[in-house]
């Protein structure tokens, strides 16, 4: 079973769609959209309805959460006061082209979907989040101690845990079994189809391969494929600069920062 | 959210057909398939080709995990003549179907788990009819944490409100059998399926904030009965399909 995972598209319709282009070549058995549909660019409401048009089981991001409910704080941990301004703009520019219908719709996502196997009658755990499973907007970086993402994972009953968020895609496989016995999980950032953060400007997403011996005590049991799409990103990034988002958004798409 | 169930589809390609162009015209969010694609009639292939062609997220069904364990001896017989058809690239993507799916729902007034099973949330072979017992309904939800348990496997389609108290307050339990697309035994040969949206107003509290729509769809039942007479399957199933029972 080969299950495609994408997340943070925000609102960048030409990425979304060389997306699903590329899902066609792939075939993947299942697509799951782990959230954040909006903010930063000028298509949230198409973005939205190509999603739903598809019936792609999806859960909420922190955008999405603010959008939903006409908040003007998305979650996001903005740093610097240039951050902080531009933000606002998005936010609000986001709040106004945002339709109700679709606004209804990111108000009722889901946090979570949990996907519950049992291969050789052994139970794997599949969890999509969209930051964490304690908080949405919560930022698990590569780096994060091991100890603490091992505790999060236990803590949330998920041997496989996937996510988006920080829009930098890796996969850390982690030990946590007792006694000699391993149990290995796996977690996925699953990086950003319309706002890489990672230096490569191109969109990216996930292929999760699960096999018949899928299994907590062989790691290299579950395959997990980076695959990344051209997408025109200039295109996304003079529909920034053509509106009133702050033009930085734009070189954030083409250095991909 | 509209989120659309479809469950037992049991190689009936005409009637998953017609489904799915009503599910297309109704236009939900969300689509989960509650498993039993295969057995009973010729199609088993072209129903799995079609719903992992659409992508849709489905879990095993007994059926569906049958064809792992099944001893070559007894494939001989002409009932299992069902699970001989299926190609080995389908038989594949059946053993690696999840159990079950729960969808959280954590933004609601109050949180609200919804729990996908085929049979029930212990055995993909336990059948939760419309009249079993509610305490083992109500266990089954409590084991699982679950406020929504959405299950197939009967074919026979119902949703139960169960109350309950949680910590002194008052709260509704909803178990959703979703019916059978491809061999339904309610005595309605149309196939059948479940739409089930939540909103904002959706509250554990109150009963009726769920709303769940059974939807009867009309396909070409003689179609798939003189299917199974012009096969090696016994004629009897043919005719439950047009009497469905």
């Amino acid at each position: 079973m080969k299950i495609a995972l994408f997340s943070d598209i925000h609102a960048n319709l030409p990425a979304l769609e060389a997306f699903f282009a590329d899902l066609e070549k792939q075939k993947p058995d299942a697509v799951y959209c782990l959230g954040d549909l909006v903010g930063y660019n000028i298509w949230p409401n198409e973005v939205i309805n190509e999603i739903r048009k598809r019936g792609i089981p999806t859960i909420a991001g922190n955008y999405d959460f603010g959008i939903g409910r006409t908040s003007d704080d998305c979650g996001c941990a903005y740093k610097t006061d240039i951050e902080k301004a531009n933000g606002a703009v998005s936010i609000s520019f986001t709040n106004e082209i945002v339709k109700d219908e679709e606004r209804r719709y990111l108000r009722t996502l889901p946090a979570h979907i949990k996907v519950e196997f049992q291969l050789n009658h052994d139970k794997l755990n599949l969890l999509l989040v969209h930051g964490s499973p304690r908080k949405i907007n919560e930022y698990l970086f590569e780096d994060r101690d091991e100890k603490s993402l091992l505790r999060i994972m236990e803590q949330a009953d998920a041997d496989i845990m996937c996510f988006g968020h920080t829009h930098k895609p890796y996969h850390r496989t982690l030990n946590s079994g007792i006694d000699g016995q391993d149990h290995f999980r796996h977690a996925i950032n699953i990086g950003s189809v319309g706002k890489p953060k990672d230096g490569d400007p191109r969109g990216g997403y996930v292929l999760l391969h699960i096999q018949d011996d899928s299994s907590i005590t062989n790691a290299a049991s579950i395959r997990v494929e980076f695959v990344r799409f051209s997408y025109d990103v200039e295109k996304a990034a003079s529909a920034v600069e053509g509106c009133r988002l702050p033009d930085a958004y734009a070189e954030a798409l083409r250095k991909a920062q | 959210m509209t989120i659309a169930l479809i469950a037992d589809i049991h190689a009936n390609l005409p009637a998953l057909e017609a489904v799915l162009e009503d599910i297309d015209r109704r236009n939900p969010d969300q689509i989960y398939c509650l498993g039993d694609l295969v057995g009973y009639n010729i199609w088993p292939n072209e129903v799995i080709e079609n719903i992992r062609k659409r992508r849709i997220p489905t879990i095993a069904g007994n059926h569906d995990l049958k064809i792992s364990t099944m001893d070559p001896a007894s494939e001989e017989s002409p009932k299992n003549y069902a699970y001989r058809l299926i190609s080995p690239s389908e038989k594949q993507y059946l053993q690696t179907l999840p159990a079950h799916i729960r969808l959280e729902f954590n933004y609601l007034p109050e949180p609200l788990h919804m729990l996908l099973v085929h049979g029930s949330p212990l055995n993909a072979n336990e059948y939760l009819f419309e009249d079993t017992d509610e305490a083992v309904l109500l266990k089954h939800l409590e084991d699982t944490q679950a406020n929504i348990l959405c299950v197939g496997h009967t074919h026979k389609p119902y949703h139960r409100t169960l109350y309950t108290q949680k910590e002194g307050k008052d709260q509704f339990k909803h178990i959703i059998n979703t019916g059978s697309v491809g061999k339904p035994k309610d005595g309605d040969p149309r196939a059948c399926y479940v739409l089930v949206e939540l909103d904002l107003s959706t509250d554990i509290k109150v009963v009726e904030s769920l709303s769940v729509e059974f939807i009867r769809v009309q396909y070409d039942v003689e179609k798939a009965a003189k299917a199974v007479e012009g096969s090696l399957l016994p004629n009897e199933w043919a005719n439950m399909l047009r009497q469905a029972y």
